[in-house]
């Protein structure tokens, strides 16, 4: 062993090389650390009888619904040729898009070197072809990593530049913009004609949908970085200061807050008279709309960071085990019907009775039936 | 069993380290940069008699570096007798090889569960500051204060230093860190060993951190800086003090000579006792090779008209070999 040592020190090449493979594993480590090579957590959107994602590999995916195939794909920001020394360099979808009318709507995620670029996309739906670009020119220089709203002619998109935008849904021009104090990661939610968005500013704002003007805000002590959920004229918001909020929809006054353990990261969802809270504690929060009264709660794992999605009165709610379980008011101390054996960030999406899941790693595109059947082999998206 | 291991290293030596760098964060107004420059203090403080005692060792190994020079040139056909020769050398002074090993084995994964930690945190990306999320303690002043704004003076301390000032300080920190530590060398191919060693760790730290997020750049700068000042305390400015006799040459750049080099009173004067001083007249052939026989900054004590060999604990003096060497008192020089 100290032959082979005083060899390896005494020979100039080998001593740079052996160097060169330690740099090499530095600049690597992150990877190693539990980073992944891909990004992204783009969820579902159904529209006009086809499914539209984001990939990781930052291109936007038309599939059919039937049998799983891709219509068309396209890539929406051609990914950097990482120069030498930018080598982390990417790009990737983390929003979910938005459809309306024929058109498709998504967001990029961009990271040159130490730059971050993002641009929002109004594509044909039937095709893939871009028909507008906002910005025309250039880029914005922030990410789009909240999901984008269609609404009324306008298709609202948060930004991390701290900016809410209101774009033409037909001309991609933009009618208005509302700027938070912080990051926007949250996906706009409309409902009337206000819009209400949470931005790591800890507020929790609802703005006039046709021009963005204020109408009230909510603060809370942390960050906000999932959506709003809209119901019954009351808007239910998590924070990342372990608290769930109950807000009258119209004024933004509180109603009531359900403490937790950690931190709120994903949307919550409705179903029957119930919201189901998933939280980063692991738990589920089954709760009364009304009330906020504690219908159940359950532990599915260590944290929870995907968005339910609403089946008849149940909810479909997956850990990032990639188990989904469906659970009720009355029925939640279930096993899971389904286990799928990759890691599930997105937000799930339903549509016609089938849950699509897309999957982080490996990354695939699932369509389930409430019993777990799949309707077609999951879609391999990664090409890259 | 991977996973347990990682799940032990998370629990015990990474996620602490994050969560107290984000309660320091909070009560240094939210600042991550100030939160960073105090962990990097606060893990040097703690540190502090591991790294003492690693420089002290390493420092008492290279005082007896003529001493094994001398042993190989002496059985460089017989390396077996050297190994023996070697073993009994450092059995006789008290040291083992294993003990310089020691206190950085220690360091090591301290090191990298800051380096992890201070990663984490910076979050570069979205899927960053929610993996980050399953690191907290369940406190209200760690939730309520993330994400943490990246910015610190002129850096987004997430992405790499645009200005590159940053990674220019690294590599010189690095450069000013290691050079102190060089040791004149005894024999050719160890003076090239120590040229590479001090041209190639800074030159590759500084294009890692063209790559990294500066805060970790900060982090290594502060480390190194802290590290000089305190390699100066135990060893003084070390090889620094030959800059201004020494012709600076890259590694690559040929064979070229190196000018006399000579202690300095400072690192004579060391915590470590140094009883053996040596200018090296030609290293590329290692032919002359003169030794100084001293006791630290004392005077030598004299027996009978010879110069007596005050050597420290520990550390004895090196034999004598009168076709190599030649005593000199200090001030003669």
């Amino acid at each position: 062993m100290r032959v082979i040592l005083s060899k390896i020190i005494g020979s100039k090449k080998l001593l740079l090389v052996l160097l060169l493979i330690l740099s090499l594993f530095i600049t690597t480590l992150p990877g190693c650390m539990g980073g992944v090579p891909t990004k992204g957590w783009s969820g579902v959107i159904s529209g006009n009888g086809t499914l539209y994602l984001g990939g990781m590999d930052g291109s936007l995916y038309a599939v059919n619904p039937a049998n799983g195939t891709v219509i068309w794909s396209k890539e929406l920001e051609p990914l950097p040729s990482g120069g030498w020394f930018s080598p982390s360099s990417f790009a990737a979808i983390y929003s979910t898009p938005a459809f309306a009318g024929r058109r498709v709507f998504a967001g990029s995620y961009l990271l040159t070197g130490s730059d971050e670029h993002g641009r929002i996309f109004g594509l044909n739906a039937e095709n893939g072809e871009i028909a507008w670009i906002f910005p025309p020119r250039g880029s914005l220089a922030a990410t789009i990593i909240g999901g984008l709203t269609a609404a009324g002619g306008l298709v609202y998109a948060g930004a991390t530049d701290h900016k809410l935008y209101a774009l033409d849904e037909a001309t991609g021009d933009k009618k208005w913009e509302f700027t938070a104090g912080d990051q926007i990661w949250a996906s706009p939610v409309v409902s009337g004609n206000t819009i209400y968005i949470g931005s790591f500013d800890r507020r929790l704002y609802a703005l006039d949908a046709a021009t963005g003007a204020k109408k009230w805000h909510y603060e809370t002590d942390g960050a906000i970085v999932g959506a709003a959920l809209v119901f019954n004229n009351t808007v239910y918001i998590g924070s990342y200061n372990r608290h769930f909020y109950a807000l009258d929809a119209a004024s933004g006054t509180l109603k009531w807050d359900l403490p937790a353990d950690r931190g709120f990261w994903a949307a919550p969802a409705a179903a029957g008279n119930a919201v189901f809270v998933p939280c980063l504690d692991g738990k589920v929060y089954i709760l009364d709309a009304g009330s906020g009264r504690e219908l159940g709660t359950v532990g599915l794992s260590q944290y929870l960071s995907s968005s339910p999605t609403a089946l008849g009165d149940a909810a479909v709610v997956a850990s990032p085990e990639g188990n989904l379980y469906l659970l009720s008011a009355a029925n939640f101390n279930i096993p899971p019907f389904s286990e799928l054996k990759s890691t599930v960030f997105a937000p799930l999406a339903s549509a016609d009775g089938t849950i699509y899941i897309h999957t982080w790693s490996p990354e695939r595109l699932y369509a389930l039936d409430a019993a777990g059947k799949q309707k077609w082999n999951p879609l391999e998206l990664q090409k890259k | 069993m991977g996973n347990l291991v990682g799940e032990i290293w998370k629990m015990f030596a990474v996620q602490p380290i994050i969560n107290l760098l984000l309660v320091l964060s909070h009560y240094l107004f939210n600042n991550l940069g100030l939160a960073i420059i105090a962990l990097t203090i606060i893990s040097k403080a703690v540190l502090y008699p591991i790294n003492m005692k690693q420089l002290r060792v390493t420092r008492a190994m290279q005082e007896i570096q003529p001493r094994i020079a001398e042993l190989q040139r002496k059985y460089s056909r017989d390396r077996q007798r050297f190994a023996r020769e070697q073993s009994a050398l450092y059995k006789e002074v008290g040291m083992s090889p294993i003990g310089c090993a020691v206190p950085l084995l220690i360091q090591l994964p301290i090191m990298i569960a800051l380096y992890q930690a201070i990663s984490r945190i910076l979050a570069t990306f979205p899927d960053d500051f929610l993996a980050l999320s399953q690191y907290l303690y369940p406190f209200s002043v760690i939730y309520s204060r993330l994400p943490l704004p990246s910015g610190f003076l002129w850096l987004n301390l997430s992405v790499p230093d645009r200005f590159f000032i940053l990674p220019i300080l690294t590599g010189v920190s690095m450069w000013i860190q290691q050079k102190q530590i060089t040791t004149p060398a005894m024999d050719p191919q160890q003076a090239s060993q120590q040229k590479i060693m001090l041209w190639t760790m800074p030159l590759v730290f500084t294009y890692i951190t063209l790559t990294f997020p500066s805060g970790l750049a900060l982090y290594w700068v502060l480390s190194s800086v802290i590290s000089i000042g305190m390699q100066y305390f135990v060893a003084g400015w070390g090889g620094l003090s030959d800059l201004k006799n020494m012709k600076l040459r890259l590694p690559w750049g040929g064979s070229g000579e190196q000018k006399p080099v000579k202690r300095t009173p400072k690192a004579a004067t060391s915590s470590i006792p140094t009883s053996t001083a040596v200018e090296i007249v030609n290293p590329e052939t290692s032919a002359e090779i003169k030794e100084e026989s001293v006791t630290s900054a004392e005077e030598p004590e004299k027996t009978g008209g010879a110069v007596k060999r005050s050597a420290p604990k520990g550390v004895p003096a090196p034999r004598r070999n009168p076709r190599k060497y030649k005593s000199r008192h200090p001030k003669e020089r």
